[in-house]
């Protein structure tokens, strides 16, 4: 049971679950987490109703999803507190990674933002590619942002982690992969 | 092939450069041949139209300043023939002015802006001494312009978009300008952003303090509106206790805080009164206590007074032994009498025995009876010896009397203060009883007693016992009071640093949108301009690329012609990225290395190189000729820029050129051209002009032969 639980009762999902994630990250080490916070997208992805395609522990992209002939390419990265005010620097691997092989294919770098309240920005690679290797505000990067997709990745990951903060430790990356690839939902 | 709009008709120097007196130099329209030794003024010719055309804008004008011109004057003037007559350009540098001003005049005299005249008056000059001068027309809004070293503008200008690159340069700012704007606002936004997650800190820190111990039992966390009833009902309760009014719109924390006002009334009010009446009933207790004790210790001294009364009369009696104190004053009169007159006798005896003894007389002189001395002093001492014990008894009955006496005396003195204090301690026993009665509020011939004055105290002390409980119950009450008080504080703080805690949080999520938005629209324009700029670099890209081979092609031809090159007769031109200086690189091969380019600085001789600088104007200004209003083409000293063991292929590429553009050359090698310009001039296309000498002070000798 998280120590803020009580005093959480009745605030913004949005920034309980910043909370929540802080404790999980402190929990499992920043390693662990990245991997949970890719699996997680994933399942939210899927409560969107993509179909995942492959969640790759190593190499780029991390995350493939299907929706009809439409193809996304994810590189999942989390920023909380200290990276977040240093600048998020995308790396020339990561951008390869996403880069989309053709126009039914869109490339999104998607950061877990964990500092309050929490939410995942999705950024297209036509933008996101500008932006390479230089340090660039985290507030920038929201407003290159897909707005829309963003948000709705953000409501259905907030979703997922309140309906199961009892037992999100346990959830680990191989679960949430393994789940969402079959299709299941947590 | 169609000329330009204005050709040079004359030029009018005055103190400039070699010039001193001012002197006018006349083409009237047609190609010019300055032919002289060096060093006689045909450079400052060149120099002169090249000034008055464009002035020194990257060096200090005062250099072009004829120093030995004492007038100080320092102007150029070019008549040129165009629509409606000749106008004028005239540049001035004023004596001791340091910029030149240039005036162009209409033909009709009036002064018009270069704007309106030669909007795009452009040159390429790769040297001192060589320049290539044309104007673009006004209506097409080009600005053809060549150098080898700007060969980019060259080729933009062919392919008709020589403001692109401008334009992409302008978006190149544009996106600096667009990332600097957005950067400062996107740290401005995280700075705010930053503090206001700072006061959350603080907010739920706040609550978690306060929440480490709930005013509320676990798991009812109220809502405000619940809080909010039950402090009002609180306040209520306390109005009612405090005979007060409670406002029906009073929001809960002013109630609340009413509501402790009155508690605090209401507690000091109570603890008063009862502190006033415990005082009260202490007091009396207290004094009632006092007069208790004091009555006993009268009762006490009584008793014993009495007794020791009893005791002394005793005492009295047996030592009076049923004599009055009287009776024993007479015997001690009479014994004193007694023992005065035995004492006397006994004077008297041991008188008459020292007689005797001394006169031993024969009859006692006394009673006169003979007896003898010896009988006599025989009879006296008897009579000693008989009175002494007889003396001695009532002397001691005497002292024995008067020790009785004594005694009896100190005893009366006794029963007499006993009797004193008996009285003594009958009126403080009154009084004492007259102030329990005062006290006890009865009236003064009434029947107290002593168990009537305990029990009364017994309920006093009851009374006090009472008070004191009941104060304690009032002190009890009140710090319930204050305690629910306290417990409704830390509800409404807790409302309160919630509200604070979702304020911040609609701060940070919602309150931040404009600027947000604001944000938003300085990356989708950077995004936009971004777009634009890539659009616009990837078609000038791909015109480029379509139109290198053909380029190639001619400007090989040109060179091919001008110097006849063999080793390297081909040039080719590189495309880099970038839109600069050095996006186009000129760069020579041969047929014999078909991989391989060079940089002509690296490979050719310096007489190719320079040729090869012309090169793009010859190919390019034919495109143009029928777009240029002016097409001057200035060539100082051929020698320095072309190979002139080939002047035959520079006079055909100069007699191409001159189908459009007015040549002013200048060479010290009149023999070579001279004979050779007919050939490739008509006679009536140039004029040849000879400088014959130069004077420092008047400047420059020149003849037109014609």
């Amino acid at each position: 049971m998280l120590k803020r639980d009580h005093l959480l009762l009745s605030t913004d999902e949005h920034f309980k679950v910043s909370h929540i994630l802080d404790d999980l990250r402190h929990s499992v080490g920043d390693s662990e987490f990245g991997y949970r916070a890719q699996g997680f997208l994933a399942h939210a992805l899927m409560h969107l109703g993509w179909t995942i395609i492959d969640i790759k522990p190593q190499g780029h992209p991390d995350v493939i999803a299907n929706l009809g002939s439409q193809a996304l390419l994810l590189q999942a990265k989390s920023i909380h507190g200290r990276t977040r005010r240093q600048g998020f620097s995308l790396g020339q691997e990561d951008l390869e990674g996403i880069r989309p092989k053709d126009h039914n294919t869109t490339g999104y770098l998607a950061i877990l933002d964990c500092t309050i309240p929490v939410s995942w920005l999705l950024v297209d690679y036509c933008v996101i590619r500008r932006q390479v290797a230089q340090p660039t505000h985290v507030v920038s990067l929201y407003a290159m942002g897909n707005k829309e997709l963003s948000s709705e990745c953000t409501e259905e990951f907030v979703k997922l982690v309140s309906s199961h903060q009892s037992h999100i430790r346990n959830l680990d990356f191989h679960i949430l992969c393994s789940r969402a690839l079959r299709g299941e939902p947590l | 092939m169609p000329r330009a709009k204005f050709r040079l008709d004359s030029v009018t120097i005055e103190g400039f450069k070699g010039f001193a007196d001012r002197q006018t130099i006349t083409f009237s329209g047609k190609h010019a041949f300055l032919f002289g030794k060096n060093g006689i003024g045909k450079s400052s010719v060149v120099e002169a139209i090249r000034w008055c055309l464009f002035g020194l804008a990257e060096r200090p004008e005062s250099e072009v300043r004829n120093a030995y011109y004492a007038p100080g004057e320092c102007q150029v003037e070019l008549a040129l023939q165009g629509p409606g007559g000749i106008w004028h350009i005239r540049r001035r540098l004023r004596p001791g002015a340091e910029r030149s001003r240039a005036t162009i005049t209409n033909p009709a005299g009036q002064e018009v802006l270069q704007a309106q005249v030669f909007p795009y008056l452009a040159r390429m000059g790769p040297k001192e001494g060589t320049h290539v001068i044309f104007a673009a027309q006004q209506a097409t809004g080009r600005r053809p312009q060549a150098d080898v070293s700007d060969f980019h503008k060259v080729l933009y200008s062919y392919l008709h978009l020589e403001e692109v690159p401008d334009l992409l340069e302008r978006l190149d700012k544009i996106l600096e300008e667009q990332k600097s704007a957005r950067e400062d606002v996107a740290s401005e936004i995280e700075e705010i952003e930053e503090e206001i997650r700072e006061k959350l800190r603080q907010a739920e820190f706040s609550l978690e303090e306060l929440l480490r111990n709930p005013p509320w039992a676990e798991g009812e966390m109220p809502t405000y509106a619940e809080t909010e009833t039950r402090v009002r009902s609180f306040a209520q309760e306390i109005a009612d206790l405090a005979s007060k009014s409670l406002g029906a719109d009073i929001p809960a924390r002013e109630a609340l805080e009413q509501a402790e006002q009155w508690c605090q009334g209401l507690a000091t009010a109570n603890r008063q009164e009862l502190q006033g009446k415990l005082g009260q009933q202490r007091g009396k207790a207290a004094n009632l206590r006092n007069l208790l004790q004091a009555l006993e210790r009268i009762e006490k001294n009584q008793a014993e007074a009495t007794a020791n009364v009893a005791i002394s009369e005793k005492e009295l009696a047996s030592v009076c032994d049923g004599r009055t104190t009287e009776d024993l004053q007479k015997e001690i009169e009479l014994f004193k009498t007694q023992m005065h007159r035995s004492a006397s006798k006994l004077e008297i005896a041991k008188y008459a025995e020292q007689y005797c003894t001394n006169y031993s007389p024969a009859e006692c002189p006394a009673c006169l009876t003979r007896c003898g001395a010896k009988r006599l002093i025989e009879k006296v001492k008897l009579s000693i010896e008989q009175g002494t014990p007889e003396q001695i008894a009532s002397a001691e009955k005497l002292e024995s009397l008067k020790t009785t006496h004594a005694k009896v005396l100190e005893l009366n003195s006794r029963l007499d203060e006993l009797k004193t204090e008996i009285q003594r301690a009958e009126q403080g026993h009154d009084s004492t009883m007259t102030q329990i009665r005062a006290l006890l509020g009865v009236s003064n011939d009434a029947l107290l007693s002593k168990e009537y004055i305990t029990t009364y105290l017994s309920s006093i002390d009851s009374s006090i016992h009472t008070l004191e409980k009941t104060l304690d119950s009032t002190e009890s009450s009140c710090a319930q009071l204050r305690k629910r008080t306290e417990t409704f504080r830390s509800e409404l703080r807790f409302h309160t640093y919630r509200d604070k805690q979702q304020r911040i949080q609609r701060q940070l999520t919602s309150g931040l949108d404009p600027v947000r938005d604001q944000l938003r629209e300085l990356v989708e324009l950077e995004n936009t301009v971004h777009n634009i700029r890539e659009t616009l670099g990837q078609a000038l890209n791909e015109a480029i690329d379509r139109a290198l081979p053909h380029l190639n092609d001619m400007m090989t031809d040109v060179y091919q012609r001008l110097t006849g090159q063999e080793s390297f007769e081909k040039i080719c031109i590189q495309r880099t990225n970038g839109y600069g200086a050095q996006s186009l690189q000129v760069r020579v091969g041969s047929e014999r290395i078909p991989d391989q380019l060079f940089d002509p600085e690296d490979v050719l001789n310096g007489q190719a190189n320079s040729a090869l600088r012309l090169v793009p104007y010859f190919v390019f200004s034919q495109f143009q000729a029928e777009a240029l209003e002016l097409d001057l083409l200035l060539i100082d000293d051929p020698s320095q820029s072309f190979d002139t063991s080939h002047i035959d292929f520079l006079l055909q590429e100069l007699a191409d050129a001159g189908s459009h553009a007015q040549l002013i050359i200048a060479t010290h090698e009149d023999e070579r051209f001279g004979p050779q310009i007919n050939h490739y001039f008509a006679t009536d296309e140039y004029e040849v002009i000879g400088f014959t000498k130069f004077d420092v002070k008047k400047g420059p000798s020149f003849v037109v032969d014609r």
